[in-house]
């Protein structure tokens, strides 16, 4: 459903300025999956999964610089707009200080959007509250 | 004053001032400045000439490709404290331990020409068309 395409510069010489950039371009693979029902029963059900690949939260500084805070909480995606600060994104465009961090780094955000993903599915199922006290 | 232009290989892409000499006290003075950048993006912005980075209130590096895009141009600083100059200015005294004042101030001259000289390389490797998609992953 989300597709992460991953840039990395194609040559790095590993030198005192510490600086390697990664991109992270996030893509709905198939948008008509997440936001429609193909159900021909006239109920109304509710749509599941993502609108659209703005799944990255960022922010501004005072001086006008973007900083990447992190994936998206479901949360997040109802209230942040694709503009403004913070705002969502489908881009990740970073400096870290040396390309021996860039994969962890592509790792986390890959385990973060998949913990998105399975914060939408995880509740398709029937929840039953019958007996019990809480 | 000595102008420069790097990188080593070919020229003109920074133009920098810089001025190693003594004073009557026999101490080194090290001055330099960016009067030129063409590798920065925005040429309309003067922190292209800000090269210096300072963290509470003390020189720290060379600008880095990572600090064009996280550190203000001072008196305004960053979250970690950190803006950067336009020129800096050191002052090498001999003392009873380590190099000599000559050597230090010598070995800074040389450590800024290879810092700017090894951004200006970075910048490269780094620009938006030497970028490669490297993997695609499907998350669903």
């Amino acid at each position: 459903m989300i597709k992460l395409n991953i840039y990395k510069p194609k040559d790095y010489v590993v030198g005192r300025t510490q600086s390697y950039r990664v991109k992270i371009v996030a893509e709905l693979d198939d948008p008509d999956e997440g936001t429609s029902s193909s159900s021909s029963s006239s109920e109304e059900e509710p749509v599941l999964g993502l609108c659209d690949a703005l799944i990255f939260k960022v922010q501004e500084d005072a001086h006008g610089f973007t900083h990447f805070l992190g994936v998206c909480q479901p949360y997040d995606l109802g209230v942040l707009q694709p503009t403004g600060s913070p705002r969502r994104t489908d881009v990740i465009d970073c400096y870290l200080p040396g390309e021996v961090l860039a994969d962890p780094f592509i790792e986390a955000v890959t385990a973060d959007v998949q913990a998105l993903l399975n914060s939408f599915y995880g509740f398709q199922g029937n929840i039953s509250l019958s007996g019990g006290t809480v | 004053m000595t102008t420069l232009y790097l990188p080593f290989d070919q020229d003109g892409l920074i133009e920098l001032e810089i001025e190693l000499s003594q004073n009557d006290d026999y101490d080194w003075i090290l001055t330099a400045e960016v009067t030129q950048n063409l590798v920065f993006e925005d040429q309309d912005d003067p922190r292209r000439l800000c090269r210096f980075v300072d963290i509470y209130g003390r020189f720290s590096h060379v600008m880095s490709p990572a600090d064009d895009v996280s550190v203000p141009a001072l008196p305004a600083v960053n979250a970690d404290n950190a803006g950067c100059m336009k020129k800096v200015r050191f002052i090498f005294r001999d003392s009873d331990h380590g190099l000599s004042a000559a050597d230090k101030a010598q070995e800074t001259y040389n450590a800024i020409l290879y810092d700017l000289d090894e951004y200006i390389r970075a910048k490269m490797l780094l620009k938006d068309e030497n970028l490669e998609l490297v993997d695609e992953i499907y998350l669903s």
